[in-house]
């Protein structure tokens, strides 16, 4: 039997074999017909652009000699900062203990259980001086599930004025972040070991993009590890560290359309890479070789939650209308997330959703314990 | 005719077809999944000037082709576009003259990108080597040369699981 032959067997089988999906055809015309209004922004982009340099004979500098949704402009990386001495200043809670009021209030949920705590002063928003209309509460616990960062972040137009907290899962020992000049600081995260924090960092009120900053939370020594240099309409990058605390990923939106992808960037700075194209919300597993992600990033129709190997294998958890803020649990087995209306939690092996709670995202306190963020 | 005209029905009759040409060329249906969504997306991007070529498919095969070999190329696809890895690879059967196909479907995986395109379009697409060139934008050549490594590698590949079993091949 001549090779020839086998092969055009094998391929006949295998194909046959293959097990074919069925194609989500609203999803294949939303998805042309983004990438539609993308090239034909894409054109006139490239017009201005040409205008743009002709006027200031400007070469156009190309990353890494690729240019599709890459940002714009020169993505480097600035040296450390002097230390913002001292880092943290103590702060009072404004008031007591709250009512465990579900949708409104933060609360802690025991999954085993069902039983609904009221967070503790200094973990709820309004305790610090940051509630209000419109403000979304960002929680990410430590990996000895002893401190909490809490921060806000205000839906456009953005107040100016958000800031940093953290406090002991008890509300005790609560402190405000003190960030390097008069920036806002967003979506805070907690390094593996816990000495270091990444968040991003921008002038409140507008859509400019600011930077990632990786500080140190004892002297208070902050590196910008990447500076975006331009403004987006959806400019939160929700930074995350790898699990082995020598990276940063986060999500950036294309430009002129909607949609993001997920990139990698040393917490020492320098070039970022692109890891994932449309993706949007990553999150590293424990493992720190699977990458939790949500697509497509345009978040305009069925979306799923993806686990990608890094080694081109990806696998789909589960499939839903909208998904936000996905949270992997501490031993990776759950990943919890909100659709807008609920925080749901699916398992990771076998894809089971359980609907949890109302509100509007939940951070792990331990592998059966969720805190719970309200709708803003 | 409007934009869309037809595209639903173009999906509906062809997706199978390119879904399983798409795993051939991926070696992973997940990939294969992403690959095909992706060239649909395009092709209705385009569908206006599509819709009105002889071989509609022929484009969308042209477009799935092209991605997984210009992902070869391309560092920034690498994260999604890395092949599979077969650490365990099966031996022929020890009495059987002809090849096992769980010998040498792992090997025509372990294929570069670009020469398991040519074999794919070659032996199942069943294309000339002129219409695998044009699929691939390279001289006819191009595809003789990359055809002919590829049945060398296949061939030794064969050939090193034989040592460990019986199996045979001509």
């Amino acid at each position: 039997v001549s090779l020839d032959q086998e092969l055009r067997s094998l391929l006949q089988d295998t194909a046959e074999r293959c097990e074919v999906t069925t194609p989500d055809v609203e999803a294949l015309v939303t998805g042309g017909r983004s990438l539609r209004h993308r090239q034909r922004v894409g054109r006139t982009g490239a017009g201005a652009l040409v205008v743009a340099l002709l006027a200031t004979g400007v070469g156009l500098m190309a990353w890494g000699g690729q240019s599709d949704d890459r940002p714009e402009g020169r993505v480097g990386t600035v040296g450390p900062s002097e230390p913002v001495s001292p880092s943290w200043l103590p702060v009072t809670p404004t008031a007591g203990p709250q009512q465990a009021d579900h949708g409104v209030m933060p609360f802690f949920l025991d999954l085993a259980t069902g039983e609904r705590t009221a967070v503790p002063a200094g973990l709820a928003p309004d305790t610090i001086g940051m509630s209000g209309m419109g403000t979304y509460v960002n929680y990410d616990v430590s990996s000895d599930g002893r401190r909490v960062l809490v921060s806000t972040c205000h839906s456009y137009p953005c107040s100016g004025t958000d800031k940093v907290f953290a406090a002991n899962v008890d509300g005790s020992d609560l402190r405000e972040l003190r960030l390097p000049g008069a920036l806002s600081g967003y979506h805070p995260m907690w390094s593996p070991d816990g000495t270091r924090i990444v968040y991003q960092a921008r002038s409140g009120g507008t859509n400019r993009v600011g930077s990632l900053v990786v500080q140190d939370v004892e002297s208070g020594r902050s590196n910008e590890v990447v500076h975006f240099p331009y403004e987006l309409s959806w400019w939160v990058l929700f930074p995350s560290f790898s699990p082995d605390g020598r990276s940063i990923v986060f999500q950036l939106s294309h430009h002129g359309s909607p949609g993001s992808d997920v990139w990698s960037v040393p917490v020492t700075g320098g070039d970022p890479t692109l890891l994932l194209k449309n993706a949007a919300w990553p999150a590293y597993l424990p493992d720190g070789r699977h990458l939790a992600f949500v697509e497509p990033s345009d978040g305009t129709h069925r979306q799923r939650i993806r686990i990608a190997d890094g080694h081109g294998d990806r696998r789909t958890v589960v499939a839903q209308g909208e998904i936000r803020w996905p949270t992997v649990s501490p031993n990776g087995a759950r990943i919890a997330f909100g659709n807008g209306d609920s925080v749901r939690v699916v398992d990771v092996s076998t894809g089971r959703v359980v609907t949890v709670a109302r509100g509007e995202s939940a951070e792990w306190l331990d592998d059966h314990t969720l805190l719970v963020a309200p709708h803003p | 005719m409007g934009a869309d005209d037809g595209f639903v029905e173009f999906v509906s009759a062809r997706w199978s077809r390119l879904f399983r040409l798409a795993y051939l060329l991926t070696g992973d249906r997940t990939n294969a999944e992403d690959l095909l969504q992706s060239a649909m997306e395009r092709t209705y991007a385009r569908w206006g000037r599509v819709s009105r070529m002889d071989a509609p498919e022929a484009y969308v095969r042209k477009l799935m082709t092209n991605v997984v070999i210009s992902a070869r190329r391309r560092p920034s696809w690498r994260h999604e576009w890395l092949r599979d890895d077969f650490p365990e690879r099966p031996l022929p059967s020890p009495d059987s003259d002809v090849v096992d196909h769980a010998v040498l479907w792992p090997l025509v995986c372990a294929l570069p990108e670009r020469q398991r395109a040519v074999i794919v379009l070659r032996f199942y697409e069943d294309l000339s080597e002129a219409d695998t060139a044009d699929v691939l934008g390279c001289a006819v050549g191009t595809i003789k040369s990359q055809s002919h490594v590829a049945m060398r590698a296949l061939r030794r590949g064969l050939d090193a699981t034989s040592l460990n079993g019986q199996g045979a091949h001509s």
